[in-house]
């Protein structure tokens, strides 16, 4: 083939097509560029703070519930379509008498094959910490809730905190930047599991050992 | 007609086009549109849950269906239809789309500036380098456990393909720069399906317009820039976007059945950037897992005292020794090639070919190993990950389309055993092997005329393809240790 040949037989340009589809790819690039640098956000958030709220401290292996004043409860129950705030609280993010204080509720349960009160389940949990498994995902069943906790940015290498909040309530009044908040609405009617989510496919998690026991067993429930 | 051994004219017999429902429906203007829209639907599911659903991967839809099923639906299409997936490519379309300023009519007019590709880029090095970067993210970033990377990735190609569509002839995003295309070509080579010209005569003699290359007012040329009529014989380019088939005044294309890896030791051509690309493949799927095995706790551990440590995904001591192993195991993986291939011609005795031409054919043939490869890596995912996929879709299905919801714990189900697992795998790795033995036979038979020197310039390569082979088996079955 010759030169001329080469030439495509494309058909007659169209300035204004050119410039109206340079426009919208300037347009799209930037909202996607924005988007990537978390300037625009993807999701539907709403207004935090309105309606029900709730705490949630999640502990190696389990989670203890407080209502909007800090009462410990044992079910966080909304009406369906209310807006409802969760705080995520991790334990690890307290004083280590605190921390310890959560965790040997842990011994009052069977976990991992291991009877309530088994001094191994305490030697696990150790284990966990000195492995580095402070974390967690904490997620409610059947609901937009999905938050991984950040304990390693506060700890800052230590095993536990110092100078911290020495309280939940001084944590939750100082907006402690430990705790992850997210707000969303009660939809679906039923009694719905808070749980500590599976990292790996395999089941396992970020926090270890005990990962497979750290569920609470119908604690969110929405009722009609 | 005659040609170099093995790319004599091929049999009418095996030619799709010749069965009338295959022949009507490649014949409609619409077809590639038509085939584009569930896979843009898919697509556009697979962005909206990536972007905004729930960051889990395994109850992700988008990060699941991308990295497991699109994945390994693409390496089997390798197989069965070579660059099908480039047919129904819904982000290459979107640049097409906004060049045509139509979703399948020939129209009359057009947008964008239709430069032509620079000179020194045309060739497969950007996209082979893509290709580096593209794996690179996943063993850094771990882009394939993310959601909002795997969204990244499709809106950056998405925008890449328009932008470059309106400025550049053709499809050039596709085929000079999509991070896939150098891949995707390369392993299409293996595909049981060809898209040729019937009659080169009929093209050379009787045919004045070139229509398929070029274009007629019905038709749109070759969006890839290749000339079926021509010089075109391999399937690296073809997407199979049928316009040839349409286009053709002399009814001359065919769309026929072939033997698997025929374009591995019949290409007439083989080109010097497709064998880097090539080798770099085998490279990163053989070399490289074994280098990161052995060397990347201890390199990253070297490297946590020199850089900040950084929060995760951004852990740059370990991307910075995922990105200094990766240089040294696509180092290493090429060197072995060019090495072989200097051997292959010490051993056979002869000055030409040189070492040079010996690589540029040689590293076609090893294809088939790192297509198997990733076959059997993928197998291990899929088997490992079924469970993932039931949990994804009914994530879904819970908040369609937005994939926000948790469904509960992960659905563990290994459906084999690992030594089941293993044993499929080494199978896979064992066929692949076969083949580019096979197919390093054929282009040392082309290569040298004399049988003696042929077998004589094999033994290097084929030792060779034993020791990729053998470090591809360890990889897999470290695991079971």
């Amino acid at each position: 083939m010759d030169a001329r040949d080469r030439a495509p037989l494309t058909g007659r340009r169209l300035p204004l097509a050119t410039a109206a589809a340079l426009l919208a790819l300037t347009a799209l690039s930037v909202a996607a560029s924005l988007a990537f640098l978390g300037r625009l956000p993807l999701g539907f958030p709403q207004r935090a703070g309105t309606g029900a709220v709730f705490y949630v401290v999640a502990y190696h292996y389990g989670f203890a519930l407080y209502d909007r004043d800090l009462n410990e409860i044992e079910k966080a129950e909304v009406k369906a379509g209310e807006a409802v705030t969760l705080h995520i609280v991790p334990a690890h993010a307290l004083p280590e008498a605190v921390f310890r204080q959560y965790a040997e509720r842990s011994m009052k349960r069977a976990i991992g094959g291991l009877p309530a009160g088994d001094p191994a389940i305490r030697r696990k949990l150790q284990e966990d910490l000195d492995l580095g498994n402070v974390e967690h995902i904490v997620g409610i069943a059947a609901h937009p809730v999905y938050l991984a906790t950040d304990v390693a940015s506060v700890l800052r290498g230590q095993p536990f905190r110092e100078n911290g909040p020495a309280t939940l309530r001084e944590a939750a009044s100082q907006r402690d930047p430990s705790i992850k908040s997210v707000t969303f609405t009660a939809k679906k009617v039923g009694a719905f599991d808070v749980l500590c989510m599976d990292s790996g496919m395999d089941g396992a998690g970020t926090c270890g050992w005990g990962h497979g026991a750290m569920v609470a067993k119908g604690a969110f429930v929405v009722r009609p | 007609m005659s040609g170099p051994a093995g790319v004599g004219p091929r049999a009418p017999e095996g030619d799709l086009l010749r069965w009338a429902p295959i022949r009507r429906l490649v014949g409609l203007r619409a077809f590639q549109f038509l085939v584009t829209v569930p896979t843009a639907a898919v697509v556009g599911v697979v962005l909206l849950s990536t972007a905004v659903g729930i960051e889990h991967p395994s109850f992700n839809f988008g990060t699941v269906f991308t990295w497991v099923v699109w994945w390994g639906a693409l390496l089997l299409s390798f197989v069965a239809l070579g660059r099908a997936w480039c047919l129904v490519c819904p982000l290459g379309a979107l640049g097409e789309w906004v060049q045509r300023l139509s979703f399948w009519r020939r129209v009359p007019y057009t947008a964008g500036y239709h430069f032509r590709w620079p000179k020194p880029l045309r060739n497969m090095g950007l996209a082979t380098a893509l290709f580096i970067v593209f794996v690179w993210l996943d063993n850094g970033y771990g882009m394939s456990n993310s959601p909002r990377m795997t969204a990244g990735l499709i809106v950056v190609i998405a925008l890449g393909a328009a932008w470059i569509n309106l400025f550049f002839e053709r499809r050039a995003f596709c085929r000079y720069v999509c991070p896939l295309t150098a891949f995707i070509g390369l392993c299409s080579l293996f595909s049981v399906v060809e898209l040729r010209r019937r009659e080169a005569g009929t093209c050379r003699s009787q045919c004045a317009t070139k229509d398929c290359f070029r274009g007629n007012d019905r038709q749109y040329g070759c969006p890839m820039g290749e000339f079926p009529g021509g010089a075109m014989d391999t399937n690296l380019h073809c997407i199979l976007c049928t316009e040839c088939i349409k286009g053709c005044p002399h009814d001359n294309i065919a769309l026929r059945l072939r033997p698997p890896g025929r374009d591995l030791w019949a290409m007439r051509r083989p080109q010097a950037d497709g064998a880097v690309a090539a080798a770099v493949i085998v490279a990163l799927t053989t070399v490289l897992p074994l280098v990161l095995l052995l060397l990347l706790p201890g390199l990253r551990r070297a490297l946590a005292g020199l850089l900040p440590a950084g929060a995760p995904p951004n852990d740059f001591p370990r991307l910075a020794a995922v990105g200094l192993l990766f240089a040294l195991g696509i180092g290493l993986g090429l060197g072995l090639v060019w090495g072989g291939s200097a051997l292959a011609r010490l051993s056979a005795r002869q000055a030409v070919p040189t070492a040079g031409v010996l690589f540029a054919s040689f590293a076609y043939a090893l294809i088939p190993m790192a297509l198997f490869k990733m076959m059997a890596d993928l197998l291990d995912h899929a088997l490992r990950t079924w469970g993932a996929l039931v949990d994804a879709t009914g994530a879904l299905a819970l908040d369609f389309p937005l994939n926000r919801v948790v469904p509960g714990r992960v659905t563990v189900m290994h459906l084999l055993g690992p030594g089941t697992v293993y044993a499929l795998q080494s199978a896979l790795v064992l066929g692949g092997l076969v083949w580019s033995l096979y197919a390093l036979w054929r282009i040392s038979e082309r290569l040298f005329g004399d049988h003696r020197a042929a077998l004589a310039a094999w033994v290097p390569m084929a030792g060779l393809c034993l020791v990729l082979t053998l470090m591809s088996l360890w990889t897999l079955g470290i695991g079971l240790l």
